[in-house]
């Protein structure tokens, strides 16, 4: 045992990852094989079925359109959310105002959001995307409202003090100030936005990964279900990896001491 | 008449509403001066009389208040080049020091390296490309300097600007900040508790009251430039000017019990 947690203390965070990802793949495999059961197929008929639907490219096609799907509303939720955030953390009226819309929002479930865009405004693309956006946006409200309550205003008179004009006041002294509740609304925000892109496009979709589990499950095909599944975890992980680090390590970079 | 460069300062009135409750508390009535131009004029007042909120009102971030500033005769200072360091450095933690200088300045007159050439004037020039939280205590405020004057004011303003600093440190800000002074003639209103720093520093000193505050007392001092921060005659006069008006500044600006007070 304390040879064990000395080995886990001594490895890097890359190798702990690993070996965590490692031993879920060898819990569900040995699960898969001693339960043998259709509906939870082995690493091989998933890893079969991905490849199989890799290469006949709706898989490829369909996580396009879930792709836009999940960016377009991400941004609607983002730009509308933080304005909005900004908007009622420096103004009290606005703040007393809107407080009720808000606190109704957060809790509509999402189903009930999600059919009442889609009633309302017809089965379409634009439907299914401010539906999702929706389901975020109450969020990144709270969240931004938070830090737009937290200014600091001794720098925004400099600002004033220096005359360095609305939009520089804007973008060099207050955003910045907001980039820490960005980052945790957008990453968040991510998260639940894929799961929520997958509901509409079941319940709505002709097309997209959600579509595509529709019919997994009609079929009972556990294997093409979990390939998908896969498909899209890479590529949210490569967003991750790939651009949220990224920007969030220069957005950061003054905080490194020295 | 108010000549070019000359500030006139009118505060008739300057309240702020109670903490919870209702009423309120007079921070200034009656606070009335006038700096020449090109002269560097010290206020003195004991903690929490009014300075900070005095400064804020002449340098514009306070419309709330009954009061009537006035410099190159225009309506208000605001639209003179004014300049302002605060109590503390008041950098932007995101941006280099080099755009923290440069933030001051309208975009067109950032790209002519006025920023760097100051800095590297004031030994900053290692530093151009830092984030302020590595820096010193010292070289942050040396920024902060750096960013009041690169503007080139006509009338600047200083808020205790080196209070918790080393006394060597603090010594090489104000010498720094006399050579900027004497570089570009500009007028200068410099609010300290501390009467040594006020007598080493300026033409003139002007005494406040606590709250609500005006001026008690307006004193020249008569020692010639430059001058050394530990001259005898620093404390000498001091000594006069404490003796002279005992009873009206008793307990007040520079006496000993108010050395560790802060704004």
């Amino acid at each position: 045992m304390t040879r064990a947690r000395a080995a886990l203390g001594g490895a890097s965070p890359g190798a702990l990852r690993v070996f965590s990802l490692l031993a879920l793949l060898a819990i569900w495999e040995t699960a898969a094989r001693s339960l043998q059961i259709h509906t939870l197929p082995d690493i091989g008929a998933v890893a079969t079925t991905f490849f199989v639907e890799l290469t006949d490219d709706s898989l490829l096609a369909d996580l396009g359109i879930t792709l836009f799907r999940v960016l377009a509303a991400f941004v609607l939720a983002m730009a509308a959310g933080t304005a909005i955030g900004i908007l009622m953390g420096l103004r009290r009226t606005a703040d007393h105002l809107l407080d009720g819309w808000l606190i109704v929002l957060l809790n509509v479930p999402a189903l009930v959001t999600i059919i009442l865009c889609l009633v309302w405004m017809g089965i379409n693309e634009a439907a299914m995307i401010v539906a999702v956006a929706l389901n975020k946006f109450p969020n990144v409200v709270v969240t931004v409202r938070e830090g737009a309550r937290a200014i600091d205003r001794d720098l925004l008179q400099v600002a004033q003090v220096f005359r360095v004009g609305r939009a520089r006041t804007f973008f060099r002294f207050f955003l910045p100030q907001l980039y820490p509740y960005l980052m945790a609304a957008g990453r968040s925000g991510i998260a639940l936005i894929w799961k929520i892109v997958l509901v509409v496009e079941l319940l709505a979709g002709d097309s997209g990964i959600g579509h595509e589990m529709q019919l997994f499950f009609q079929y009972f095909d556990i294997a093409g279900v979990l390939a998908y599944m896969f498909a899209f975890v890479v590529v949210m992980l490569a967003v991750e990896m790939a651009l949220v680090e990224p920007l969030e390590r220069r957005l950061s970079r003054w905080r490194k001491p020295a | 008449m108010i000549g070019d460069g000359a500030l006139s300062v009118r505060i008739a009135r300057k309240a702020y509403a109670k903490g919870g409750g209702d009423g309120e508390t007079l921070a200034i009535e009656g606070l009335e001066f006038t700096a020449g131009a090109g002269e560097f004029l010290c206020v003195v007042g004991p903690s929490g009389c009014g300075k900070t909120t005095m400064l804020n009102i002449v340098g514009g971030l306070d419309a709330d208040a009954d009061a009537e500033i006035r410099f190159d005769g225009n309506g208000d200072s605001g639209g003179a080049r004014l300049s302002y360091m605060f109590q503390t450095p008041r950098l932007l933690p995101w941006e280099t020091v080099r755009d923290n200088v440069n933030l001051a300045l309208p975009p067109a007159g950032a790209r002519d390296g006025r920023g760097e050439a100051l800095l590297r004037r004031m030994e900053l020039g290692d530093s151009l490309d830092e984030f302020p939280n590595r820096l010193s205590g010292g070289m942050q405020r040396r920024v902060a300097l750096a960013r009041a004057f690169v503007t080139e004011p006509r009338l600047l303003l200083l808020d205790e600007p080196f209070v918790s600093l080393d006394a060597p440190v603090a010594n090489r800000l104000r010498d720094i900040l006399l050579d900027l002074w004497r570089a570009r003639p500009t007028t200068v209103l410099f609010v300290t508790h501390d009467l040594r720093e006020a007598i080493h520093l300026g033409d003139r000193i002007l005494f406040l009251s606590r709250a609500p505050s005006r001026v008690i007392l307006d004193a020249a001092v008569p020692l010639p430039r430059p001058r050394d921060p530990e001259d005898p005659e620093i404390d000498r006069f001091r000594a006069a000017l404490l003796t002279a008006n005992r009873s009206l500044l008793h307990g007040l600006a520079g006496a000993p019990s108010e050395q560790g007070g802060d704004g």
